[in-house]
């Protein structure tokens, strides 16, 4: 099994999918990870964030306080959890940190956004391959009030910002059935310091790219049409958000941290116990859900593909 | 939540549309007092400060024409009224605004589910999603 | 199943004849988790009778970390609580703390904030009146309290908040009783929060929605200790799979379940996130879960398998 895949955070526990609160304690409790892909990643969400700073940074005015939360609280977890990589000092409010594998330093007053070339979130945002968004929490519901999100899943963070929860996941068929989109939210706002969680959301993906923006989806969304079984090894990716969620103590806000995984089928079928199952939730999956997650053109070339696979290996 | 008293703004085009609700809330024995504005008056002090010294247990009813309804609402939720304290009805002709989603410029629209954006030449299919801050439904693109 | 915070009490201030206030310092020496004001922790106690929990608001402003402040008031018919912290706790004493946790906060796009308070009920308001303070935000207090020695935090209201701070004194002749008809004359976008006895929570919440108040503009806090949970073994008719099983005193029903080969749906396994819901057809549920709200737990019609249990002997599932 290759680095890559042994590494991969594979999302199915079962031979059926179907949207459900699949969340479980984290443990360790870090909201973020660096992996082998990170001076990749960093390059491309940094060009991002230049070329297209509004499509990849939002936020409301009232956030900077919760920003700071989630600076601090990022910062202390790469300090603690990559020691030789990134560094953070601090006299009283006067914070330094370093990032030795990019080779910068930042100094600042923590609290005093004029030290600080960007918002809070947009700065720590830069150090780490996850997207993050904060949730802020108040009167009886949840809103998206600030984010960076450089590799998103075919969505829009201009178009969702300041929408509640239930207003953000109205466009996903099926969502709301059995109030899921309701019970989701609650479990969310019963969040406590100390305890955050992690879930993985999947879908595939045509072509090998992590930003899957709406905003460009007409030009990246055309691969869809290409995909055949002989090639589907190849240019289909399975792709994994690894999704954690972290309650932010003073501000009362959620910390939503999006860490984005891309696998070809090819790639991920030299494990057969994946292989294997990931062919019976495909043929399994109702039509409502295969769509959504934006694979209703190809579907049939993958499974034709995983049969392949899974004949090849058995002769 | 027991209401006190009730509050009614309309325009022009709300008061030839208020028939009705006035006979209902004058039959409910709750003062009732009535209000009329304009696009202008939005900008004037008057209306800030009627709506800023309502009491708690007042229900307002919004009653104008569609440009006028969200800037009003916006002044009320800034006075104080939340959503289970206040009703609004849009009257008259009423464009949608579609976001382009790829270029993010508002388009309008009365009722189509296809337009072409008037900025950048996309293809949008008009969408259902709706976005409260941007008043406007997301235009999606599509892969040809 | 929470992870928790050593802590020792550095100081204890006698408050009023019945209230003391202890002050709790990290063991580590490191700053305590910052918190949202209204926020409580819950702290573990290790009495002769086994260890209770009970939670106590955090009375200082969210600004201080180096220290909680918690403020106990010695019930007569205390049932452990606040006699242990009253009587076996000193400076010095060790013990355990959960995480701040808030089931009250303040309203975000409230206008005016009005608070009652009756007797111990002042407390979650500290931390609320600190915090509007910093904020520049607008509130009023009405508290009632027996009398002046009765009345905690005396001092530091008058000092702090007096132009904000309205006294019923019921043991003084002179001072007129805390009513809730205050409540009518407030402007629009005014919330309310209520702390204190059952009786006075209640009724002071039936007055504001008589007044006019949206229910999303009330806001309360009762403390009521967690219900200890019975750890008796009982048994379980699934009515689809036509089978009985039986859960041991020391297994979840989920692990009986899935050990028995019934493919009952789960996730977090700590009553959280709601995945392992079933429908309940029979028997009364002793609900030890964080998703039903207070009426779903009373509907008696649906669990959550991995922490929830049978009152009984018996519950009737439709697996």
């Amino acid at each position: 099994m290759s680095d890559q895949l042994s590494r991969f955070p594979y999302p199915f526990n079962s031979d059926t999918y179907r949207y459900s609160n699949n969340s479980v304690l984290l443990d360790p409790p870090i909201a973020i990870e660096v992996t082998p892909e990170y001076l990749e990643e960093m390059t491309l969400k940094r060009s991002l964030l230049a070329n297209h700073p509004n499509r990849c940074y939002q936020s409301l005015p009232h956030t900077i306080p919760a920003q700071w939360e989630i600076a601090s609280l990022v910062l202390h977890h790469l300090h603690e959890t990559y020691p030789e990589d990134f560094s953070l000092t601090k006299e009283g409010n006067s914070w330094t940190f370093s990032n030795h594998k990019l080779n910068e330093t930042q100094q600042f007053v923590f609290g005093d956004v004029s030290t600080l070339p960007w918002e809070p979130l947009d700065f720590v945002g830069r150090h780490v391959q996850e997207d993050l968004i904060l949730m802020g929490q108040r009167d009886g519901d949840l809103f998206l009030d600030a984010g960076q999100l450089c590799f998103p899943a075919n969505w829009s963070l201009e178009f969702n910002l300041g929408m509640n929860f239930v207003e953000i996941h109205s466009p996903i068929p099926g969502f709301a059935n059995g109030n899921l989109d309701e019970k989701i939210r609650n479990f969310i706002m019963k969040l406590e310091v100390g305890q955050p969680w992690v879930r993985r959301n999947w879908s595939l993906n045509a072509g090998k790219r992590l930003d899957a923006s709406l905003e460009t989806f007409h030009q990246w969304g055309q691969m869809r049409k290409q995909v055949t079984a002989e090639n589907a090894g190849e240019t289909v990716y399975l792709r994994v958000e690894v999704q954690k969620l972290f309650r932010l103590p003073r501000s009362h806000a959620v910390l939503f941290t999006i860490h984005s995984y891309l696998i070809t089928l090819h790639e991920l079928a030299q494990n057969r116990a994946y292989l294997e199952q990931l062919y019976h939730v495909l043929v399994e999956l109702p039509a409502f859900i295969a769509e959504y997650k934006g694979m209703k053109l190809y579907k049939q070339q993958v499974i034709q593909y995983l049969e392949y696979e899974l004949q090849k290996e058995r002769g | 939540m027991q209401k006190q008293r009730y509050l009614l703004l309309m325009d022009e085009t709300g008061e030839s549309a208020s028939h009705d609700l006035r006979n209902e809330l004058a039959a409910s024995s709750l003062p009732v007092e009535v209000h009329p504005v304009t696009l202008e008056s939005l900008h004037r002090s008057e209306l800030t400060a009627l709506l800023f010294r309502q009491w708690i247990g007042t229900y307002l009813y919004l009653l104008v024409s569609w440009p006028l309804l969200e800037p009003l609402r916006q002044l009320a939720e800034d006075a104080g009224f939340s959503e289970q304290e206040m009703e609004c009805h849009g009257l008259g002709p009423h464009t949608r605004q579609v976001f382009c989603s790829a270029c993010q410029k508002m388009n309008q629209t009365e009722d189509e589910t296809v337009i072409s954006c008037h900025f950048c030449g996309e293809e949008l299919s008009v969408s259902e999603h709706y976005s409260k801050r941007l008043q406007a439904f997301l235009g999606y693109t599509s892969i040809r | 199943m929470q992870p928790k915070i050593h802590v020792f009490v550095k100081q204890i201030i006698q408050e009023t004849p019945s209230v003391k206030r202890f002050v709790l310092v990290s063991k580590e020496g490191a700053d305590l988790p910052a918190f949202s004001a209204g926020s409580h922790v819950t702290t573990f106690l290790n009495t002769a009778a086994g260890t209770l929990e009970r939670h106590y608001s955090l009375v200082q402003a969210p600004a201080i970390t180096d220290h909680y402040e918690i403020a106990v008031q010695l019930h007569a018919q205390s049932q452990g609580g606040s006699a242990y912290w009253h009587h076996q706790v000193s400076e010095g004493t060790e013990l355990f703390i959960s995480y701040p946790k808030n089931h009250f906060s303040l309203s975000f796009r409230a206008k005016h904030h009005v608070f009652y308070a009756a007797g111990i009920g002042i407390t979650p308001f500290l931390s609320m009146m600190a915090e509007l303070v910093a904020q520049g935000r607008s509130f009023e207090l009405h508290y009632a309290a027996k009398s002046r020695e009765m009345c905690a935090f005396y001092e530091t209201l008058q000092k702090t908040y007096r132009d904000s701070c309205h006294l019923y004194l019921s043991a003084d002749p002179d001072s007129s009783r805390m009513r809730p008809d205050g409540m009518r004359q407030q402007r629009i976008g005014t919330h309310v929060y209520f702390c204190g006895p059952e009786t006075m929570v209640n009724q002071f919440q039936e007055a504001a929605r008589s007044y006019g108040y949206p229910q999303q503009s009330i806001h309360f806090e009762l403390f009521a200790p967690p219900a200890p949970m019975l750890r008796e073994p009982f048994l379980v008719e699934l009515w689809q799979s036509k089978r009985t099983i039986s859960v041991g005193s020391d297994q979840s029903l989920l692990a009986a379940l899935l050990a028995a080969g019934i493919k009952s749906p789960y996730s977090c396994r700590v009553g959280r996130c709601g995945t392992c819901a079933v429908e309940v057809l029979s028997g009364e549920v002793a609900h030890y879960d964080s998703v039903l709200s207070e009426k779903e737990r009373a509907a008696q019609d649906v669990m959550m398998t991995c922490v929830s249990r049978a009152v009984h002997n018996k519950l009737v599932l439709s697996l």
